[in-house]
């Protein structure tokens, strides 16, 4: 079984996005993709008051195939609410952040008490990771040390230029796991199983700007053996998605 | 055709060698390859020009044949005088470097010199971009701008971004100037080339895989998966062709 721990399905009018779940769904089917980890552009409450409801009736109708992360925005006084009724009652499977959108910094209270909530309830973590401000591999280090209990994932495998920051930080700290979500280099994914162990990375798309085809390409070009890439490819992401609630 | 691989000894990296990117030409069916010399160990940029002017005049016979730039640091006392005599002696164009060279993309005073030999010898200028705070989009544009009768390409995509910040930035750069160009390395959103070929147009943008930096084998998935044929064409080979065939 192969599980993209990252897309996005959202409909932004006021900026004109246009990310169908059907358009997410083709390219997973395209690619022979089973199942998918889906969020939102946007960070709740913002922007859309609907997006919780939107999403968890788009994994709903799936069949299965769709698995709800919330997005949210850690600087709102409710975020670990929304968390906890996505987690509880909308049947999400895990929690995305994004310092990028938010401007919140990885390490502060308003991040850690939606981190807390997230591991209480045995939810992944998903962090936007890269070359930014607020995304850096080690600007995110401190949250992973804050609550440890929290298995947190950074996305991108550090972008373009912080890829010895995000193995490092991953090999540091063992609550830490990597996708591969638009990664530029191959070779780093080879780096990161061959360093951090297959069990810590997860492929992921970025789709459907990235399309889940190319995406999944990157992972067989990465040099893995089969048991490597079974556990790359689905068995890491089952394994969290059904420890949520559990 | 490939429209960018960094060719020899590299202070920085593991030499590419012409065997090797020989070979993954021919595995993935490009015939041209346009080669640049990175910064080698000794920092000769004008030796290590000459050496690949040399090298590519043995590949015109072969199955890969490689189309020479030369690599100028414009801080360089000789930087003009080194371009006159490269150019002259069969180089395609000049490649730039901002970032490791420690300079404004768009300081016009430095780079003038040298832009007057690229301009008179019907070349082209290709700059290492996506840097932040020296090879920014807007930077691009405004170097583009002022020397309105020279390609100017700018690598990987113009930008190098993980959270897609920037592409709006570079898309902008293109319309403001007719003249810039784009390769495809490194980018990693598929949209993003399919809506910049959209905008201005598939003979603003050329294949590289910019090797070894980025994995060939992946940086040639892209171009070969634009839905429209004609943009495929242009981007895989007629851009480049244009630009460093003249």
């Amino acid at each position: 079984m192969i599980i993209d721990f990252h897309t996005h399905v959202d409909e932004v009018l006021a900026l004109g996005w246009h990310l169908a779940a059907s358009d997410v769904l083709a390219q997973m089917d395209a690619a022979g993709v089973d199942q998918a980890v889906v969020m939102t552009i946007t960070d709740a409450p913002e922007v859309n008051e609907d997006a919780l409801a939107q999403t968890a009736a788009t994994c709903a109708a799936s069949g299965g195939r769709l698995h709800g992360f919330v997005r949210v925005h850690p600087w709102y006084e409710q975020a670990p609410e929304l968390v906890a009724h996505a987690l509880d009652d909308l049947g999400y499977r895990g929690v995305k952040l994004h310092g990028v959108s938010t401007l919140a910094d990885p390490g502060s209270e308003p991040v850690l008490r939606v981190l807390r909530a997230a591991a209480a309830r045995g939810a992944p973590v998903l962090f936007h990771s890269g070359d930014d401000p607020f995304v850096t591999p080690w600007e995110i280090a401190p949250a992973a040390a804050a609550v440890p209990q929290a298995t947190i994932v950074l996305a991108h495998m550090g972008g373009y230029a912080h890829t010895a920051d995000a193995l490092d930080v991953a090999d540091e700290f063992p609550n830490v796991m990597l996708d591969t979500s638009a990664a530029p280099y191959p070779s780093v994914i080879g780096a990161a199983v061959r360093r951090l162990g297959a069990h810590r990375v997860l492929f992921g798309s970025d789709a459907p700007g990235c399309p889940v085809p190319l995406e999944l390409a990157k992972i067989r070009l990465a040099g893995l053996s089969d048991a490597a890439t079974a556990l790359v490819l689905g068995e890491n992401a089952r394994r969290l998605l059904d420890g949520v609630g559990a | 055709m490939d429209a960018l691989a960094l060719l020899g000894p590299n202070r920085y990296a593991p030499e590419l060698t012409w065997p090797a990117l020989r070979d993954t030409c021919s595995a993935l069916g490009v015939d041209r390859v346009v080669v640049a010399p990175p910064l080698p160990p000794d920092r000769d940029l004008a030796r290590a020009g000459r050496e690949l002017v040399s090298l590519a005049e043995g590949t015109a016979d072969g199955p890969v044949r490689a189309v020479p730039l030369v690599r100028i640091d414009p801080w360089e006392p000789s930087a003009a005088a080194d371009a006159a005599e490269l150019l002259g002696s069969g180089a395609r164009g000049v490649l730039v470097h901002p970032w490791e060279d420690n300079f404004r993309a768009n300081d016009v005073d430095l780079l003038a010199p040298l832009l007057r030999e690229v301009r008179a010898a019907g070349a082209t200028l290709v700059v290492e971009a996506g840097f932040p705070w020296v090879a920014e989009p807007a930077q691009l544009a405004e170097l583009a701008r002022r020397f309105p009768a020279v390609p100017v390409v700018a690598t990987r995509g113009g930008h190098m971004n993980m959270s897609g910040l920037s592409g709006g930035a570079m898309l902008a750069a293109l319309r403001r100037a007719d003249n810039l160009h784009v390769l495809t390395s490194g980018v990693y959103r598929q949209d993003w080339l399919e809506q910049v070929i959209g905008a201005v147009g598939a003979d603003r943008v050329a294949y590289a895989s910019h090797a070894p930096v980025f994995d060939p084998r992946l940086e040639v998935l892209r171009p070969r998966a634009l839905p429209d044929q004609a943009a495929r064409l242009a981007v895989l080979a007629a851009t480049a062709i244009r630009l460093f065939e003249w």
